[in-house]
Formats: structure tokens, sequence, C-alpha cells
């Protein structure tokens, strides 16, 4: 007791002796440039999954942290908690009851805590998905320990019950055909190292070719032996298992030459160990196992054990990729060598808790649509029992990504390689999220990319037989949905991404998409906050310029600058921050309705510092207009020339002769382009890869003969701040651009839109805007009969009547029953709502905390105190979803007799009408007729023979009585003579058009220039199928019959072409070359006897492909005087 | 014809002064000082550094060496046409990495001088033990800069910097050649804040490099120029006091055969550089799209609210609209539209209710109070006009 005493005095006199104890505090910079892991959930955000994944930036020298959940802000009363964790991220086993929460996380060195990091407040949404994560102890015991494992989460029995299924044997007997082909070959010997020079050898070659068949043999005799037990397959698995295994770990196939073939191997040398197992030898099973310990210990490594591991920077693309390999490898030898379980206790929380890293809870990806790899492929430790992937918030969001940002008749858009069409592995990702979630709407947006074969047959070199799996979840059988009740815009909000578009059903629909993202401009992403790209009747318009090429000057200097997006940038191109995590974009407000969307992005910390204001709004009229309005200020007191810009395809763009907007025109998809403020713009313009400097940046040599792209911008007078308004209709080449009416005002402009829209645009910086019956504080507000909106505003006043009021900027708008808020902030508003007998939000839920906020309404203002976040409130039962469930009927004249063609019709909350339907035609070339107004079939004009493929999409809009009146085109034969002396030809054509000079060309059909022999020095190449068209105008001087000449070559007997001049159709048999036109030998010219009428003035040329391939150098006419 | 005495005279003195033999080198690229290219007008020499009377080993003469990762000496130099003779030689042995931006530098401090004033420089770089050798040569007001000639720690391409990232390549798209010597000059007008730039080199000869469409570029003499360039945007000083040849990042060797800066001189001849030119287009859009029916009336095209709507041949515009645009108004007790002294009567079956609002058939109503009615079908226009209007 005495000894008590003595150490509580002692106690006392030291801490009488020092000053009270100061916990560390938090770090706010953690060295690595913006690539530290973030603290998630960010402040302020409603979880989708219950409970949310927790994560913070690590800090150097910390040995643990203590995680605390709690029900307010000062941190005192704690609901949940977790200390002592040893990494920077944490997942609890136990579901929070749902609501508001703030947490906390401080770290300990040693025995001494740091002071807790400030609060972050989250909510988790009412009817989250709930997913727990087991401690990592429990996952590893729940992993089988014999083998086999990987797949057999219910069983072996339950697997092999799969391949008895149609689907099941069809599949397996594939497998089957393509190993007796492979067994006939010897086995791959180890490839050397002289044959790999470069990293296009060692990605194409090495990697796809000799790499993916050598695993597509692994995975695929492994496979076949797990489902049949057939020893002839799996013994030819073994033979090539371990002959990989022979393969030197630091030879040609090494890590740091190509990861993903080091990466490949290992993973599926695993899983084929995993089910040949019972087959192996002990000294073959040693043999494998101790190569694929090497190999995934050197990734270790690097990924695990370095300094600074994923943990604490997990921006790492290959990494994080290879880490959840390395799960699936451990998986498969855990408790053969010590190694697995240490893999295991790493990358299973980082991989299972701490990805994706690239978003959250979304669905989204912020490193751009190319490098969106739809996760579901990669569920593996689900199918194993081990974690169920797909409960993750991500997961089940996942579908929304591709359908909104990426859907079938679009390109993608943002991050390298954005221009990339949709390939198969988005079937394979979509059959999985249909099946795993039974989502109509992933099956539906597979169905949309066309060929369902490719989703058992895909194989990217990542796992083969993965496929299977679709098999297993039965995709075939989920009902399709179409997203006609969907909202036809959407944003992502981790990402920082938005589109907007007129139809999501329809495949020529108009598509603005949007990014501010705080991803910055880091790996695959650019410097093209706040930048948009517009895609419409399925054409690129706006888009992405450049091509990619990872880590050239070409991409640092070009393609990853702000004037290769179209974005904004000052004084000369100067434009964003490239290359880094923290120039990053915010997207602040989006609103979608069926009258407006409007998107908010804050760009200004992008810049490095010379921009101080960069607000881009983005005001959708629907179906066709777009107002962009930009909110800039530069950092130097004497101003910027600030720089609006827009990138077009190759000889897309012209400029208005009034020097106030540009036109892009692809095809038959225009986009007008005005700026409607400042009124003094210069616009330039370059047709060479550059910015404004005109330096041409060199592509690379891969892209030697690519077309180039080309811009336009806008250059303002040096300013210190402006607003630039711009106005984008959309619209088809037979239709007129719209009549834009424009009204300069004292600090605003009023622009009234053909469909009653009128919009009131902000040009100073007056706090308040006075305009007819409208007074507002905010960048700008819209109206028409039945909605109306104000963006990012605080007060609105309509006839002297108070409409809005809120602390904060927040976009409100009102219309057809539902009020929309979008606020970045928590905000107190108050918003004129008369006759309010009920309201709720669009999933049902009364106002309350659980959403996010507190309402009161006093019969004509409702008061909101909003989180942070996007509403949509509905408002005495109004109707939030067009009517879908009306099926119906479009009478389709085929050459001249009527037949009814199912179709979806669908009825908007604003009323209108639109059909989706097919034709039910046989593919064959058609002329159009007719057609009601609104109706689009193929962007075709009435009067126009196109191809049109099997059972035809077609929609309309806007008109109840839709129809359609097409009739056939037959083709006559007409006779061809080979003259071998083509340039004598060319001399006696009285027209003479060069091939590459079209007005129009579809399909992969292109002007080729690499054989300079050429006349002009160039040519068409692939105008091969019935969508491979080009279309020419040319000029008769003088009336009279003509012949109609080509020069070709065409390496296939038979080969023949289709055309069509101005009515008259008709095809004929291309001369057989002998080489594909490398060398002038190869060329030959034709005369057909078409004895075509032609009177003086402009007719019309269309050569389509049919069958096997050809090039094109020119065509002529020659007049023929035989005829009277 | 005095300006050019006057340069005569400098000349004279300026010749008189140097020795005759160190100037043969330049015959072989400078820009126009000593050429006979009539087109130029040249200032007052103010300044002329040619290191002939420096100590071989020493610093140069007059300019401030910051020694940091190198040193800055004069020493014998081949200048390129076989002869040679003293110029400073900035060597950069300092490697330390992607973030540290330190290394040797000479500075030429001079008295403060304004209006338009020339920068000449002839340099050429040498390529050490990285594969760029940054170079930045700064025209300043003591540490502010005006704009820069540099060369780039990450691609070592010839640009003109006028600020933090904002560079204008020069000589194209390519890294410039070690071991050529280039002459430089830079006329900087302070009182417009603007600067001409001219560049001569003999690899700028005849070439197929691809420059800036804003380059006036002569093929015979070598010699790229550009007009109207901005200079830094935060350098509010009207006056330069000092020219600083600083390297930077990573390793190499820079070499300044002359420095010379003239007082009162004039711009360049501005040659109208437009760029790349685009296809120029009419757009028109005077008259509606199409798309929507709308109203004609007092020639302005008026826009309608409510989406109007054809029934039976029969086109219904909201009874607001009309009202807006034909200022009538409506008794709904006796369902009378009134327009001045003119009364129309209609019926019930004549109104339809679409979302809440009220349309009417518009020939019916407008024709009913005196107005002349004309369709337009191309771009759905209702054309109306007060009878005595047609």
């Amino acid at each position: 007791m005495k000894k008590i005493i003595t150490l509580i005095l002692c106690l006392c006199i030291f801490t009488s002796l020092f000053p009270a104890y100061a916990a560390p505090a938090w770090p706010t910079d953690y060295g690595l440039h913006g690539i530290e892991r973030q603290f998630r959930p960010e402040d302020k955000y409603v979880s989708e999954q219950n409970p949310p994944t927790f994560s913070w930036s690590a800090v150097t020298g910390s040995t643990s942290y203590d995680l605390i959940i709690c029900k307010d802000k000062e941190l005192k009363e704690i609901a949940y908690s977790q200390y002592g964790i040893v990494d920077n991220i944490f997942g609890f086993n136990y579901i929070f009851e749902p609501g508001t929460y703030y947490w906390s996380v401080r770290y300990n060195k040693g025995n001494t805590p740091s002071e807790w990091c400030p609060a972050r407040r989250f909510r988790i949404k009412k009817n989250a998905h709930e997913l727990t994560f087991p401690p990592i102890d429990e996952m590893i015991a729940g992993i089988p320990e014999t083998h086999p494992k990987i797949w057999l989460k219910d069983g072996l029995d339950n697997l092999r019950s799969h391949g008895e299924t149609e689907a099941g044997k069809e599949y397996i007997e594939r497998c089957k055909a393509y190993l007796d082909e492979q067994m006939k070959n010897p086995i791959e010997p180890e490839p050397k190292a002289e044959n790999f020079s470069d990293s296009d050898s060692l990605y194409y070659t090495l990697r796809m070719d000799i790499c993916a068949r050598v695993e597509k043999q692994m995975s695929y005799a492994a496979f076949v032996y797990l489902m049949t037990g057939d020893k002839k397959y799996g013994e030819y698995g073994v033979d090539v298992t371990v002959s990989v295994a022979k393969w030197d770990p630091n030879g040609v196939t090494n890590y740091y030459s190509q990861d993903q073939v080091h990466r490949e191997l290992a993973y599926v040398s695993a899983i084929a160990y995993d089910w040949l197992y019972e087959l192996m030898t002990d000294e073959e099973r040693e043999t494998v196992r101790e190569m694929i310990r090497v190999r995934t210990q050197i990734m270790a490594d690097d990924l695990i054990n370095s300094n600074v591991s994923l943990l604490e920077r997990p921006y790492n693309s290959h990494g994080v990729t290879a880490l959840g390999y390395i799960r699936y490898i451990a998986t498969a030898l855990l408790g053969e060598i010590p190694e697995a379980e240490e893999w295991l206790r790493f990358s299973l929380p980082v991989v299972n808790i701490g990805d994706p890293v690239w978003t959250y809870q979304d669905g989204g990806w912020s490193q751009g649509t190319y490098y969106y790899l739809p996760g579901g492929r990669y569920d593996l430790l689900e199918q194993t029992g081990v974690f169920p992937t797909s409960k993750k918030a991500w997961n089940q969001n996942e579908w929304m990504f591709g359908l909104y940002q990426y859907p079938a008749g679009s390109v993608g858009a943002f991050g390298d390689s954005s221009y990339s069409a949709q390939n198969a592995g988005m079937l394979v990702g979509y059959s999985r999220m249909a099946s795993t979630l039974k989502n109509g709407y992933a099956k539906w947006a597979l169905e949309e990319l066309g060929d369902y074969t490719q989703v058992e047959n895909y194989s990217d070199g990542n796992f083969p037989v993965a496929t299977f799996l679709n098999i297993i979840n039965g995709y075939h059988e989920v009902e399709t949905k179409p997203p006609y009740d969907l909202p036809k815009g959407k944003r992502f909000r981790d990402i920082g991404w938005a589109s907007m578009h007129s139809d999501l059903a329809d495949q020529k629909r108009i598509s603005l998409f949007f990014k501010s993202s705080p991803f910055g401009s880091f790996n695959h992403s650019h410097a093209d906050q706040n930048s948009f790209v517009i895609q419409a009747f399925g054409e690129r318009l706006a888009i992405d310029s450049g091509y990619y090429a990872y880590g050239t000057d070409w991409e640092h200097r070009y393609v990853r600058q702000t004037f290769a997006h179209n974005g904004i940038t000052i004084d000369g191109g100067q434009g964003q921050t490239i290359n880094d995590m923290t120039a990053k974009g915010y997207l602040k407000e989006f609103i979608t309705t069926s009258d407006f969307d409007m998107v908010k992005g804050d760009a200004s910390n992008a810049y490095g510092g010379y921009i101080n204001k960069a607000d881009r709004y983005i005001i959708y009229i629907r179906p066709d207009i777009f107002i962009v309005v930009d909110d800039l200020e530069a950092a130097n007191k004497s101003g910027a020339k600030f720089e609006f810009w827009i990138n077009g395809l190759q000889d897309t763009i012209s400029v208005y002769d009034s020097k106030d907007g540009a036109r892009v025109q692809k095809n038959k998809a225009v986009l007008d382009a005005k700026i409607h403020y400042p009124s003094k713009v210069t616009p330039k313009y370059s047709n060479i890869f550059s910015g404004a400097d005109y330096v041409q940046v060199e592509t690379t040599a891969s892209y030697k003969n690519h077309e180039v792209q080309t811009r336009v911008w806008f250059e303002t007078e040096k300013l210190k701040e402006t607003k630039i308004v711009t106005t984008l209709d959309v619209h088809r080449e037979s239709e007129n651009p719209q009549n834009i009416k424009k009204e300069t005002g004292d600090g605003y402009i009023k622009m009234s839109f053909e469909n009653g829209a009128v919009a009131y645009i902000k040009t100073d910086n007056r706090e308040t805007v006075e305009a007819d019956n409208i007074s507002f504080k905010g960048a700008a507000y819209v109206e028409n009969g039945s909605a109306y909106m104000l963006i990012s505003g605080t007060q609105l006043i309509k006839d002297g009547k108070l409409i809005h009021e809120s602390d904060k900027p927040v976009s409100a708008s009102l219309g057809r029953g539902i009020l929309n808020i979008s606020t970045w902030d928590d905000a107190v508003i108050k918003h004129y709502c008369k006759d309010i007998e009920k309201i709720v939000d669009n999933e049902g839920n009364e106002l309350d905390r659980g959403i996010g906020v507190d309402y009161s309404y006093d019969n004509e203002y409702i008061n909101l105190n909003a989180d942070k976040g996007d509403y949509v409130f509905i408002i005495n039962d109004s109707d939030i979803k067009p009517d879908i469930n009306m099926e119906s009927s479009v009478p389709v004249i085929f050459d001249g007799n009527t037949k009814y063609v199912a179709a979806h019709q669908i009825k908007d909350i604003d009323g209108s009408i639109t059909f989706h339907g097919r034709l039910g035609n046989k593919e064959g070339m058609y002329k159009i007729n007719s057609l009601s107004e609104g109706m689009n079939i193929k962007n075709a004009d009435k009067g126009e023979i196109i191809y049109l493929e099997e059972n035809m999409r077609f929609s309309s809009y806007g008109n109840e009585n839709p129809y359609i009146d097409i009739s056939t085109v037959t083709f006559p034969e007409y006779s061809a003579t080979e003259i071998k002396d083509h340039e004598s030809l060319k001399e006696a054509c009285d027209i003479f058009i060069e091939a590459e000079d079209f007005k129009e060309i579809t399909g992969v059909a292109h002007t080729y220039t690499t054989r300079a022999f050429l006349s002009g020095g160039a040519g068409v190449s692939q105008l091969d199928t019935p969508q491979d068209t080009a279309t020419y105008e040319f000029e008769v001087e003088e009336d009279g019959y003509y012949d109609f000449c080509i020069k070709q070559v065409a390496w296939n007997y038979g080969t023949k072409r289709q055309f069509i001049i101005d009515d008259e159709s008709g095809m004929f048999e291309c001369a057989y070359t002998n080489g594909y036109g490398s060398v002038p030998e190869h060329w030959t010219s034709i005369k057909l006897s078409t004895r075509t009428y032609l009177t003086k003035g402009k007719h019309t040329l269309k050569i389509m492909g049919l069958n096997f391939n050809t090039n094109f150098d020119w065509f002529g006419f020659v007049k023929n005087e035989e005829v009277k | 014809m005095k300006r050019i005495i006057s340069i005569i005279m400098a000349l004279s003195v300026c010749v008189g002064c140097i020795p005759i033999t160190s100037y043969a080198w330049m015959t072989k690229n400078y820009v126009s000082y000593f050429s006979s290219q009539s087109e130029d007008v040249r200032g007052d020499v103010y300044l002329y550094d040619d290191y002939t009377t420096d100590v071989i080993g020493e610093s140069p003469k007059n300019y401030a060496v910051n020694k940091q990762g190198g040193n800055a000496i004069v020493n014998y130099v081949d200048t390129g046409d076989g002869k040679g003779k003293n110029c400073v030689v900035i060597t950069d042995t300092h490697n330390p990495g992607a973030n540290d931006y330190v290394g040797p530098s000479a500075t030429r401090n001079f008295d403060s001088v304004g209006g338009i004033v020339s920068v000449e420089f002839r340099f050429k770089s040498e390529k050490t033990n990285t594969d760029i050798a940054p170079f930045n040569i700064s025209i300043m007001n003591g540490n502010a800069s005006a704009c820069s000639i540099i060369m780039p720690s990450n691609n070592g391409v010839l640009c003109y910097g006028y600020g933090d990232g904002m560079t204008l390549p020069l000589a194209g798209d390519i890294m410039i050649p070690y071991d050529e010597w280039i002459t430089t000059r830079v006329i900087l007008d302070l009182k417009e804040g603007k600067a001409d730039v001219e560049v001569v080199a003999d690899y700028l000869k005849e070439t197929d490099i691809k420059f800036s469409a804003l380059a006036d570029y002569d093929p015979k003499k070598g010699r790229l120029r550009y007009s109207d360039l901005s200079i830094r945007s935060d350098f509010n000083e009207s006056e330069i006091n000092a020219v600083k040849f600083a390297t930077n990042k990573w390793e190499g060797k820079q070499y300044i055969d002359y420095l010379i800066i003239e007082k009162d001189a004039s711009r360049l001849n501005k040659r109208d550089v437009k760029g790349i030119e685009p296809e120029y287009i009419t757009f028109s859009a005077d008259v509606p799209s199409g798309k929507y029916i709308n109203i004609m009336y007092g020639n302005e095209y008026c826009y309608l609210t409510d989406k109007a709507y054809i029934e039976n041949s029969t086109t219904f515009v909201s009874l607001r609209d009309l009202k807006k645009i034909f200022d009538i108004s409506y008794s709904e007790n006796d369902m009378m539209i009134i327009c001045g002294d003119k009364k129309f009567s209609i019926s019930q079956e004549d109104v339809k209710t679409v979302n809440s609002v009220l349309f009417v058939p518009a020939r019916k109503i407008l024709e009913g109070l005196g107005f002349s009615i004309e369709w337009i079908a191309e771009t759905k226009t209702i054309k109306a006009a007060k009878g005595d209007d047609k």
C-alpha cells in the first residue's frame, strides 16, 4: 500500500513538473503528392453499403490505429469502434443501425496515441446493401484444406451439374475441341528473350499470343478435368503446367519486363494446380508450387513488402490487379507453403475492403471507360466461398456505369483510349451483372451490344474459363428490361462524372458526358476536368482527341493536355496540370428531369494556381440543346485570355464567318456551337495535332496513318474575369439549326428556344439579376411552361413572389410535381410549393433525417434542412416515371404491303410519346420511301438507299402515329471489262473522283495513305461489308450516257461491290488482282457498261462493300457515245 | 536615316573596341545585327559582352556567378567556324533528382533600361551525363522575370517562356541539337508588354522540321520570327536590369558566345500570321428549324411555352401562349376571347385540356378575331397578321 501511495505521489510531482501531455496531431501531408490512400467515407458521404468500409491515409511510424464511429460530431458518444487496427483500412463484421454517424481515427506510436483526426460525417442510406467483413482468421479458416477448392463453394457435384445442362455441355465440348487441336502440337517451349526487343513485342506477341495460348491450354485442360474427370485432358494440363513451371521466373517472362505475363502465368498455374492436383506426382507438385511461390514472392516484394505498399499508396493500377491475383494464388496454395497465409493476410483485406480504389461505391470507374474492367468477371473468391464480392455497393451499382457512360451506340468517354468501342469484356461483364444481380437492365445492355456468342467464348488472357461462370449463374434466364423507366441522366458521385442522354434506349441518342473528378489527371486520367464529350446519332462530335500511347512524349504533350479535350485554357493553350492526382475537379451539383438537366463542375484546383475560378455549368434543354456557362477568373491581376475548346474528328470542323461559332459535322450528325457571351471572341483553328502554339506534336509510330483530328478554340480578350456562354445545338444534317433568340440585359443574357424554354444567364458578378418578371441570385435560371430550374443560386423571386431561398448556393427545379434539389454542402432551403398534401422522396421514403433532410411545411413553403446531396421529392403522388407498359405496333410498309410490327410505346411524364421497335426485316439494301415525322432508322433520310441489318431498330419521337415505308432494292449485276492500263482509263474519264474525296463514309471504311503512288497519294480501304459505305458528290458538265469506271485491287475471286448512282443501283464483280495493292503493279481498273444517263449538275455516287476485301484508288465516268 | 547613321557610328565605335579577329565568328549565325537585312532597324548598343578580354578560367567580368552544382567560367571555345574565342561556359554537374531545380548560373546585371530593348545572345548546349541539358535565359528586373528562352528539363525543346509552365516551342517539336550554335534575339517592348523573338541557326536552314504556324520562317537564312508574344503577366516593371543564364535539374554544359543589349530598338516588322485557317461557313439560323410549331406575329417568331400540337389537321395552341403573344383576354364564364374591340366566342368542343393547360384551335380563334393566318410548313410557323397588316 505504501508503495502505491509513493507511486501516486511521484506521479503527482512528475505531472506538476511538466505541462499537460499533448497528443501528436494528425498529419496533413503524407509525402505522396495525393496518391496516398484516401479517407473513406469522405465527410458528408451517404453510404449505400452497411456498414461502409473505412480507410485513411497511413501515418509513417504508426504501430496501430483506433477507429471510432460516433453519434455526435464531438465524438463523445461512441456507437461502434475498433482499437489496435494494424492496417489503414477496416471493415466491420456486423451491421450498423441505419442513420447518421461521425467517424474518426487516431494513430498509435507504441503506447502513444495521436489526437483524433477531424470527424467525418456519413449517413447510411435506407435499404443500403448489407455486407460484413469477417475477421481475417475466419476468412482463412473458411478456405478448404483439400484440392480442388477454387469455384467449389457448393461442392464438386453441384459444379458438375452445371456441366450437364445443354449450355454447359456445349461449353465443355468447345473446350475439348480446342484442346484436341492443341494436343496435336508440341508443348510451347520457353520463349527466348532475344525475340522480344520492345514493349510492343512483349505485350502483343509474348503476352497476348504465346502466354495467352499457354494459359488457355492450362485452364481449359484443368477445367475439363474438373468438370468431367477425363484424364486425357487432365494429363495434358499437367504437362503444360509443369512445362511452364520450368520457365525461368527471371527470364523473359519476368515481372519487371512484362508484369502482366508474369502475374498471369502464376495465377493461371495456381488454379490449374488446384484443379489438377490429384493427377500430379509429388515432384510435379513441387515444381509447380515452387514456380508459383517464386513468381508470387517477386510480386509480393513489390506490392506488399516494399517501404510504401499498396496499403499506403493504392493508386497502382497493375499493382491492384496483381494483388487480386495473389488472393487466388494464396487461396490455392494455403497450407502448403507458409508464404500463402502471409499473402492472404495482406491481400484479402486490402482487396476486399480497400478496393476499388479508383472509385468507392457509385459503380463508376475514374480511370476511364477503356480501363473499366467489369468487375463481375473476377469474383472467383465468391465462387470459392471466401468473400461475397458481388454484395459490395460498388458491384451492386456497377451496371449503371456501362448503361450511362458507355452505352451501346456510343464509344467511351474520358481517359486513355476513351475512343474505343465496347469490347467483348463488356458483354461478359453485363452477363455476370445480369446473372449475379438478377438485373434485367444489364441483360438489356448486353443484348444491345450484340453478339452473344462472345459471352461464353471470350478470353482476354486473364482466366479463359471464367466465362463458364456465366453459365453457372444463368444469364440466359434473366428477363430483359429496357431502361425506359430510368432517369435519362446520371451522376457518378465518387468519380465526378455525369451523363445526360436524350434517350437511354436509342442507340442514335444525343449524349453529353461531363467530368470533374477528384481523381485528378493521374495514371490513365487526363487534364480534362470540366470537359465534355458529345456523341449523337451514332457519331462522335465533340471528342476527346488523341490516341493512346502511355508514357510517351506524344501523350504528355498532346493527348493528356486540356486543349485536346473540350475544356478551358488560358493564354495560348495553358491548361490543367497533367499526371497529377491533386489536379482535382469537383462535380458539385447535378439534376436530371424530363425538361432540363444541369451539372456544375469546379476545376479551379486543376490549373496549378493560375486560374482562381473555373466553374462550368451545363444546362440541358431537352432534347437537343446544351448551354455551357463558364465562370472564370484569372489568378493574375492583369488578367488572361481565356480559351474555349472544341475538338473534332478529321475534317469535321468549320467556323462561322461571323466568327462567333463553329460547326462540327460528322456524316449526318451536326453540332452547332455558338458563343453568345462575351461578344468579342476570336476563333482559332488547328488541323494538326497541336495546341494554340501550332507546334505539331508527332504521334507515336503506330498512329502515323491515323486520321489527324482538328480543333477550334475561341479566345477572349485579356480579362481578369469573365463568363463564356455557349449553346451547343445538336441536330441531324437534314434539320436546320435552331433559331435561338438572344437578348442582352443588364448583367445577363436571355435566350429563348424554339421549344418554349427561356434561359437567363448571369454575365457579370452582381449578386442579383433582375430580368423581366424574374429576380434571382445565382448562375442562371431556366423555365418553360411546366418547369423551372434555378442553377446554383440562393434566391429566386418570380412576379414578386419568393420562390426559393437558401443559405448556400443550390440548384433547384420544380416541375410536373417533382422538386429536385442538389446541394454541395448542407443547406437550409425554403422553396415555394403550394398545396402539398403528401411529399416523399423518389424511393417512397418520408422526408426525415433518415434520408438526410428535416422539413416543415406551412401551406405555401417547404422548409428543408438538407444534408449535402441530391434529392428528388415527389409531391402529391405525381408520376415520376413514364408509362412504359404500353405495348403497341407500328405500321411498316414493305414493298407496298403494310404489316404491323410490335413496338414499345413510352409516354413520358411530359406527355411526349416515344416508340422503340424493330422492323422485322431481312438484312439488305432498302430504299426509304417515307418516314413519319420524328422517325429514325439509322439516321436515314427520305429517298435514301441504305443497308439495314436484320431486324433493324427504329425509334420515333413526338408522334403518336408513326409509320415506315420502305422497299427492297435490287442490284442488277453489270459486266466489267478489265483495263490494265488504268492510267489511260483515268485520262479518258470525263468525270473523275478520288476515292478519298468522299462526302460521307461509314463502317470501318477509311482513307488510307500508306500507298504514296496512288492517285492523290491516297485511297479508300476496308469497304468490305454492307455497313461500309462511301458516298461522293460529283459534278456533271454535260448531259449524256456514261459508263462507270473504277481503279481497284481485290485479292479474292468473286469479290463483288454494290453501288448507287443517284437512284440507280447496281453491282459488279471486281477484277482479281494478285496482291492487295502494296505495289503499283497490283492495281488494275475496270469499266462497267452501266450506260447511266447523267444530266448536267450535281449527282451522288455511293459504293458499298459486300464480300471479301478491296481497296479503291479512284472512280470515274466515261461518256458512252454509242448510246443514242 | 538618322538611326541608321547612329547604328553605323555605334558599330564603328564597337568595331574600334573589339579586335577584328574576334568577330569573324559573327558571320556564321547571328540574327541581324551585322547582317545586311535591310528590313531591320536596330537600336543603340547598350551593352556588348564578347568576353574576349576576360580571363580564361575565371568568372566572366560583370557577371554574378552562382556556383551551386557546377560553375560558370570563361574559356576558349571553338565558335563554329573552326576559329575560337572566349566564351562563358556554364557546367552543371549537379543531378540530384526530379524535384531539385538548382543549378549554376551567371547573371549579367546592368543599369536599368526601358522602352523597347533588344537582348541578343548566341549559345550552344552540350550533353554530358544526362539526355537533356536544360538551360534557361531570363530577362529580368531584379528577381522578376519578364520572359525567357528555355530548354525545359522535360523535353529539351527550344522554347520561349512567358509564365510558369507557359511556353511556346520556337523551333518545332524537337529537342535542340547539341553542339549547334543558336542565335536568339528577344525584342522586349516594355511599354506594350509584348515581345518579338528571332532565332537563327544552321540546323534550321531548309529543314523539314514542322514549325508553329505562328512562325515567320525564312528557310534560306534558317531564321524564325515570332511577333507580339506575351510576356509574363506578373511582370509589372517598366525596365529590365539583368539577363540570367542558368542551368537546372539535369547535367550539361552551356556555352555563351556573346550578349548584346540594345536600347531604343524597333519591333520586328509584323507578318500577318493567322495560324491555320479553317473552312468558313455562313451560319444561318434566322428562321425556326421546323422542329416546333411557332407563331410569327409582327415579323417576329414567337416560341410557345406549351408545346402546340396538331390533331385532325387542326393546330392547337395553349390559350396562355395566345394571350401572351396577341394581348388577348379570355372570359371563362361566357367562353369569350377578346382582342381589342374584337370578340370571339368559343365552344366547349374547341377547348382541350392537356396537363391542366387549356389548348384551343389557333386558326379558328385568330381568324375569328380578325387575323389573317398563313401556315409555313417548312418552319412550322403560324403566320398571323392583323387584317389591315396583310
